[in-house]
């Protein structure tokens, strides 16, 4: 570990600024926390000013990629997790590893990296924020997202909330982290226990939110907001999620009334496995899963084919993403917001997003086959850029990807709700996350909520 | 917040952010939430609703903040709340510093062009004659001060009267540069539209009239009939006085109305009589000598100049002025030798009770000022400030224009006549049936025969075929070579002699075969193109059928070339630019009259095809090339005419003498058309021998020499009595130099805010094309809000926003774009006049207190400043609004002056952004104080550059009202001893019953006059009142910083 790496772990070890007056004024910040297939990313929000800070985790990058971490950690043979060593046992593939096997042993790296994220980012606070808040008593909230199609897995939503719950008091250890740290952390019976560990995240600080949420909260916060119907079309590393809504506001909370999903493995892994099939080639150097994917004429010179060629090659993949979003498309008209459809003179908005959303792929598929999707109009935006994001350095055509962790630094109580809308053109039973315990079901450290008994899920009822 | 005070945290309560006090909102109704020991508060923000921890809260109870309470409790709000503030001044205000209309039109930018503008603006008459000499942008100038008049008071009636010929130019002009379209319309047509303009609201915005002087002028009822003319005048005689018909009125060519016994000139009494705002053109020389001078100026201005004895007394005022101003100039003249000059001029009756005089000489500031250069500079400016013509006349002389000027090569081709293609039989028959034409018919104004002379002398054979096919109209060709205008100059009888007399006697065919002189100009272009593949050369031609002839002829030769005349379908400058920038098309055909106004200073030959006799229009097709953007060190005048021909001793005894084709004629356009005139018609009708011909020539050079140099003598002596506007030359710099106009980036600003505050649901997206092309779509709501107010002001057509389609934009701060199909955003666009009446509407309460940080600023040191901006109102003859800045570096204790403080801030508004480190930085009491302390350092220097600002604008008030009250009083005398001397004469004659009406008038003329006191009396003392804008502490950064 050098010098500089070592030095912003252990300054960010303390949860607080070094010399804050005992008195101080309390401070709010939101930690928002990607935790990506392939990169993570975080930013955190301060609600009152209305800023929005992106956390640098390798400074010497270019443009975006200062602001994206891989999602993989190391473990030397003292088995000391790092982010930065790059040598010694590889763990990657943190995510899916916790979405297929809830949380385990298995999970473990994944605890390592995020107390080490933690860390990373209170550091970057500490020592580029002093100015602002160093006079201030920090209360620290966590918010981070669930892949939208595991919402209502409780099971799930358990394992995140033992994760993170575990890396923030991991974190604010002065102990090198270690298995054997993680280990005694997760055994430690905290439930029965009168008190939870000093530094553990208090009740309502840690919130899960459906990844779309986040994605589009930053524009539903935005005056830009329509209320109309939308079509997202999130191009992630593994998945490609496809999502119907509509902003809306019912008694004063955003609430955006889902009307029809579908999450398919046909992000930009999958489609780099599909053209690599059984040639040369392996998901190395440019088609690592850490690297964009490479433009269709760079595509096509790697695998030695001409532009024709690939997209033939491409063909079968294209027409299963397309399928998932005529699928959607064709659910939300016939059994949902039919009366939307009767106005083709209003193009249907469409969002692509996500860190795949950029490649020609995803670009021409989505975008020019859409275009006569279902003979319905549609048109295609941007998310608009959050304007009070401070990620200096990146161009505007690479903001998006940070649009997610930008969602989730917002206050958790003002982040939208997601609601299933039923029957046709209605949206009367409504299912949204628990306010009490901002949807994450309690901590890991503490009794279940009870609001939703653990659930994180609540009608609205229920307020 | 404490315990009591929560218990006031009620729905519907409105309050701000302690650590983001810009930020207002109001609790709604739904109950806190507890979270980690706390409870927060769901507040409703203009755009959107959030959750804010209770501690964070505090009540907006009192609207007025105090700025030195929230600066003790560090309450400082951001970049924003300081940029929606100011450039809703900018935006909403008059201020006098902002130049509005810079950089808005299609215009190039000369300062000088600026100089009549601000003259304008500051002129109590609302009258200005804008005498500058020919070639320096008349139009503009008139153009730029409608934009001014537009931008600051929502003008919308413009009327333009000329010359009937510049008609269509002045609609071309006005559309291209200014976005204004305006109408051709008759004296019937003005009436009607007069007769629907009192609400000015009522006119579409962008939209003018134009007409002839001619067509207007009153004429008196014929058989008892009225005509359009005879009403309009009766129309406008009726509205006289009252409420202002039009808002401005330019009158192009104003030297027609130096005469007050003409038509013109009560055409131009009746229209000052019902317009606000009144311009008058003229490239006359300024002649103190004459009375012309003194009628334009009492057209401008019939307070000041009413008699010409009053303005006999300013002229000589002035005079006392310049001889003070001359001392000063003198780098040796000592301070007494100054003092006792400006005694001398105290005494002269206008000067007696001068202020501004007054205080220069009671200070100790007369000493003080003359240390260096820039001091006496400034004592210049002060005493020019007192130049009586000041408000009335702008001048500006090519001399004092400084721009490159390019070499002027002219070669002249004098072409022998082909024998061949009969053409001196041709030339010959034609001037002998002229000649007996007009011995037959005792023609009166015999130069009207000399279109078909000029004719034939531009192409025989295009000649010949137009008398054949009986064309017969020479109205526009009279203009375009002597500059005169006549109704009905109606020539068929003289057509008709020449077709029975002179056709049947030549071959047609045999002129096309053998034309002489377009095989010179083939020559000519082809030799010229074979070594210049991309040059492109300029033909000109006063005879249209010859440019039509010469592209049919050029096109079988196979050289392509593009035809330019007047009314044609196909816009100008879409002509213009096809010809640039077509590889190939070599040549282009243009009439002078077509050419008036466009640009064509990418090409560096002209080919004069034929030569009028107007050297004045011969300075115009150079001035076509030769201008601002001609690349060429040297530029070829090719002049190409018959041999031994009248044209060719024209040519070279007199332009050639006088060298028309090299210097630049200066003022003489007026003069010049007449000796021309009696010129044209002894040559062309009179049977002169060869050497009578060459005497009658010498003598009009003679003439135009002598005229030429009385006009050198007399510029001479007025140019010292005229101001010399210098300082408002420099204020005109420091404005452009200092950005003090509306930016694109202030529009996009202004539009951002307010949408993103008050119009949830807008859709603004950036577009690739440029970084202001935007597309723009409003919400229902706001779209619909928009409708009604385009509706209400006349704009709705200038919009269409308002449809709430996504509709492309530009923030362009530039008046319509004729060649965009992305709707404009200006200061003059629909939209920003909506926003700045909806916040006006809104009384919308601006945080007076902001904390901001900018990176390395060129000009300014790195440090904290401290500033206070104020907006100051003097309230006279004229309303000024002047947004005022001081700012101060505290750690060095430099207080900035007026200008760099106004430079900072504005850079603050532009470019700053949010200062949070501020709160933590000075958390210190200690700290606060200094900074407490430098804010009053900002607000005392306010305070006594208010002092000085009203002591000066006083001055200048109370100057401007003594004067007026006290020739409105010599005035009433005068008038009133005349009524007086004719009563008494009435009692001596026994014509008593006619004493009681000149009784009454006298009653009358001293009611006027106790009016007339009066409200000079009210505008004598100046109200004055200055507001808070906004103080705060600006942090320049030494580097570049985060974001």
């Amino acid at each position: 570990m050098n010098d500089n790496v070592s030095r912003l772990e252990s300054t960010g070890i303390a949860l607080q600024f070094e010399g804050a007056p005992t008195d101080a004024q309390e401070q709010e910040l939101v930690i928002g926390l990607d935790f990506g297939t392939a990169f993570t990313k975080v930013v955190v929000g301060d609600n009152v000013r209305e800023r929005h800070i992106a956390v640098p985790f390798r400074s010497g990058e270019p443009d975006i990629d200062r602001y994206t971490l891989p999602t993989v950690c190391w473990q030397d043979l003292a088995e000391v997790y790092s982010i930065d060593q790059r040598s010694g046992r590889q763990f990657s593939d943190l995510k899916l590893t916790l979405i297929d096997r809830g949380f385990d042993e298995k999970s473990y790296p994944s605890v390592a990296y995020l107390a080490l994220v933690f860390r990373r980012v209170r550091s970057h606070i500490f020592e580029h924020e002093k100015g602002v808040y160093g006079l201030n008593h920090i209360s620290w909230l966590v918010n981070t997202g669930l892949p939208t199609e595991n919402y209502n897995d409780d099971e799930l939503k358990n394992a995140y909330r033992v994760m993170v719950d575990l890396a923030w008091v991991l974190s604010a250890s002065e102990e090198d982290i270690t298995e054997d740290a993680v280990d005694r952390l997760f055994r430690l019976d905290t439930k029965d226990s009168a008190e939870p560990p000093p530094d553990a995240l208090e009740a309502g600080c840690l919130g899960l939110f459906p990844e779309f949420v986040a994605q589009v909260t930053g524009y539903v916060r935005s005056p830009q907001r329509q209320k109309d119907l939308h079509l997202m079309i999130d191009v992630g590393a593994g998945t490609l999620d496809v999502t119907t809504f509509i902003v809306h506001e019912d008694e004063g909370e955003d609430v955006f009334p889902v009307f029809s999903t579908c999450v398919k493995p046909l992000g930009t892994r999958y489609l780099i496995k599909h053209r690599i099939g059984d040639s040369h080639l392996n998901e190395e150097g440019e088609l690592s899963p850490f690297q964009q994917v490479p433009t269709d004429s760079r595509f096509a010179e790697l695998l030695g084919v001409t532009s024709e060629k690939l997209e033939d090659i491409d063909q079968p993949f294209r027409t299963q993403a397309v399928e998932a979003v005529s699928q959607v498309v064709r659910e939300t008209r016939e059994k949902h917001y039919p009366k939307r459809f009767k106005r083709p003179e209003e193009k249907l908005p469409v969002f692509l997003c996500g860190g795949g959303a950029n490649s020609d792929f995803y670009r021409k598929a989505l975008h020019l086959e859409l275009g006569s999707l279902n003979r319905f109009p549609i048109e295609t935006r941007d998310l608009p850029n959050p304007e009070q994001l401070e990620a200096p350095g990146t161009d505007d055509f690479n903001y998006h990807r940070l649009h997610v962790a930008c969602g989730l630094s917002y206050d958790p109580l003002s982040i939208g709700k997601i609601t299933i809308p039923d029957p046709i053109d209605s949206d009367i039973l409504r299912l949204e996350s628990c306010r009490k315990c901002n949807g994450s079901g309690g901590s890991h450290f503490r009794a279940n909520c009870n609001a939703c008994g653990g659930k994180g899920i609540s009608s609205t009822s229920q307020d | 917040m404490t315990e009591n005070s929560s218990t006031l945290l009620s729905p519907g309560i409105e309050v701000r952010l302690k650590n983001n006090p810009g930020r207002i909102g109001v609790l709604t109704n739904k109950p806190p939430v507890q979270r980690g020991g706390k409870l927060l508060y769901q507040v409703l923000f203009p755009e959107g609703k959030s959750y804010q921890p209770e501690h964070e809260l505090e009540l907006v109870e009192d609207k007025s903040l105090n700025m030195n309470e929230l600066l003790l409790e560090r309450k400082f709000g951001c970049a924003s709340d300081l940029r929606r503030h100011l450039t809703h001044i900018h935006l909403s205000g008059r201020l006098v510093d902002l130049v509005y209309s810079m950089g808005t039109t299609h215009t190039d930018f000369y300062a000088y062009q600026y100089k009549p503008v601000l003259a304008f603006l500051n002129s109590p008459s609302k009258g200005i004659l804008i005498a500058d000499e020919v070639g320096l942008g008349k139009t503009i100038e008139a153009g730029l001060i409608w934009t001014e008049l537009r931008a600051r008071f929502d003008a919308r009636r413009l009327l333009v009267v000329c010359p009937a010929m510049l008609c269509q130019k002045w609609c071309d002009e006005l559309n291209q540069r200014f976005g204004i379209s305006a109408k051709v319309m008759n004296a019937g047509e003005v009436l009607q539209h007069l007769q629907q303009s009192s609400d000015p609201r009522r006119i579409p915005d962008g939209t003018a009239v134009v007409c002839s002087m001619q067509g207007l002028r009153p004429r008196r009822a014929h058989n008892g009939q009225y005509g359009g003319a005879a009403k309009l005048a009766e129309f406008l005689e009726s509205h006289a006085g009252e409420m202002p018909l039009i808002d401005l009125v330019i009158v192009d060519e104003a030297h027609h109305m130096r005469n007050p016994n003409t038509r013109n000139a009560r055409l131009g009494r009746l229209l000052r009589d019902v317009t606000d705002h009144l311009l008058l053109l003229s490239a006359t020389p300024v002649n103190l000598a004459s009375d012309d001078l003194f009628h334009l100026l009492n057209l401008v201005d019939p307070d000041s100049f009413q008699y010409q004895w009053m303005f006999n007394e300013i002229v000589e005022a002035n005079h006392l002025l310049q001889v003070t101003r001359d001392l000063i100039l003198r780098q040796d003249t000592g301070i007494d030798e100054i003092k006792k000059s400006l005694q001398q001029a105290k005494q002269h009756i206008l000067l007696r009770n001068n202020r501004q005089l007054e205080d220069l000489m009671s200070s100790d500031l007369l000493a003080g000022l003359l240390a260096s250069e820039t001091d006496r500079r400034q004592l210049v400016d002060r005493i020019e400030k007192t130049n009586l013509f000041r408000h009335v006349i702008s001048r500006t002389r090519k001399v004092d224009v400084t721009e490159r000027r390019v070499i002027r090569e002219p070669v002249s081709h004098f072409v022998p006549m082909s024998a061949a293609g009969f053409e001196p039989d041709f030339y010959q028959l034609v001037s002998d049936a002229i000649r007996n034409y007009a011995e037959k018919h005792e023609i009166k104004e015999k130069f009207l025969l000399s279109g078909p002379q000029r004719q034939i002398s531009s192409c025989m054979y295009a000649a010949a075929m137009s008398w054949q096919a009986k064309q017969k109209h020479f109205a526009s060709q009279m203009y375009e070579d002597f500059g005169y205008e006549e109704d009905g100059a109606d020539q068929s009888p003289l057509i008709d002699h020449l077709c029975d007399m002179v056709l049947p006697n030549i071959d047609i065919h045999a002129l096309y075969e053998h034309d002489s002189k377009y095989e010179k100009l083939r020559e000519l272009v082809r030799g010229h193109l074979s070594n210049n593949t991309k040059d492109k050369l300029i033909v000109f031609s006063y005879f249209r059928n010859t440019l039509f002839y010469l592209k049919d002829r050029l096109s079988k030769d196979g050289i392509d070339s593009q035809v330019l005349v007047g009314g044609m379908e196909e816009p100008k400058h879409e002509v213009i630019a096809r010809f640039r920038d077509t590889n190939g098309l070599s040549v282009l055909l243009s009439s002078e009259v077509a050419s008036e106004g466009v640009d064509l200073q990418f090409s560096r030959v002209l080919i004069n095809y034929d030569l009028p006799w107007n050297p004045m229009k011969i300075e115009q097709r150079i001035g076509r090339l030769d201008r601002i953007g001609q690349q060429a060190e040297k530029i070829s005048i090719i002049n190409l005419m018959f041999a031994e021909t009248i044209d060719q001793q024209i040519y070279s005894r007199l332009y050639e003498r006088l060298r028309i084709f090299e210097r630049t004629l200066g003022g003489m356009e007026a003069i010049l058309g007449e000796e021309i005139l009696k010129l044209t018609s002894d040559l062309l009708i009179d049977r002169l021998s060869p050497a009578q011909e060459q005497r009658r020539i010498d003598q009009t050079r003679e003439a135009i020499e002598k005229n030429r140099q009385y006009q050198i003598e007399l510029e001479g002596e007025a140019a010292g009595l005229i101001a010399h506007g210098g300082f408002i030359l420099r204020e005109i710099q420091a404005a452009r130099d200092m950005n003090r106009r509306i930016t694109e980036k202030d529009l996009r600003a202004y539009v951002e805010d307010y949408l993103k505050k008050y119009c949830v649901g807008f859709d603004l997206r950036k577009d690739a094309e440029d970084e202001q092309s935007f597309s723009l779509r409003l919400p229902a709501k706001t779209a619909a809000s928009l409708k009604i107010y385009t509706e209400n002001n006349k704009l709705a057509d200038q919009t269409r926003l308002t449809s709430g389609d996504l509709v492309p934009c530009r923030f362009r701060n530039r008046v319509k774009d004729l060649f965009s199909s992305r709707e404009n955003i200006s200061q003059f666009h629909p939209l920003i006049k909506f926003i700045g009446a909806d916040l006006k509407e809104k009384g919308e309460n601006f945080y007076p207190l902001v904390a901001i940080q900018t990176d390395n600023l060129d000009d300014f040191l790195a440090g904290t400043y401290a500033f206070v901006a104020r907006l100051w109102l003097f309230d006279g003859m004229k309303r000024i609004e002047d947004l005022s800045v001081r700012a101060i570096d505290i750690h060095r204790k430099e207080l900035l002056d007026k200008d760099r403080s106004w430079q900072l801030l504005d850079t603050a508004r532009i470019a700053g952004r949010d200062w949070l480190e501020a709160k933590a930085l000075f958390s210190d009491d200690c700290d606060i104080k200094a900074l407490q302390g430098a804010i009053e350092q900002c607000d005392s220097a306010l305070d006594e550059d208010f002092a000085l600002e009203k002591r000066q604008r006083d001055n200048e008030n109370i100057d401007l009202v003594n004067f007026q009250t006290s020739a409105a009083d010599r005035q009433k005398h005068r008038q009133i001893d005349v009524l007086r001397e004719q009563i008494h004469k009435y009692r001596q004659t026994g014509r008593l019953q006619m004493i009681p009406a000149n009784e009454g008038k006298i009653r009358k003329i001293s009611d006027r006059f106790d009016v007339q006191t009066e409200i000079l009396k009210h505008k004598s003392s100046l109200g004055t009142e200055q507001k808070d804008v906004c103080s705060g502490m600006i942090l320049v950064s030494g580097h570049k910083t985060f974001h």
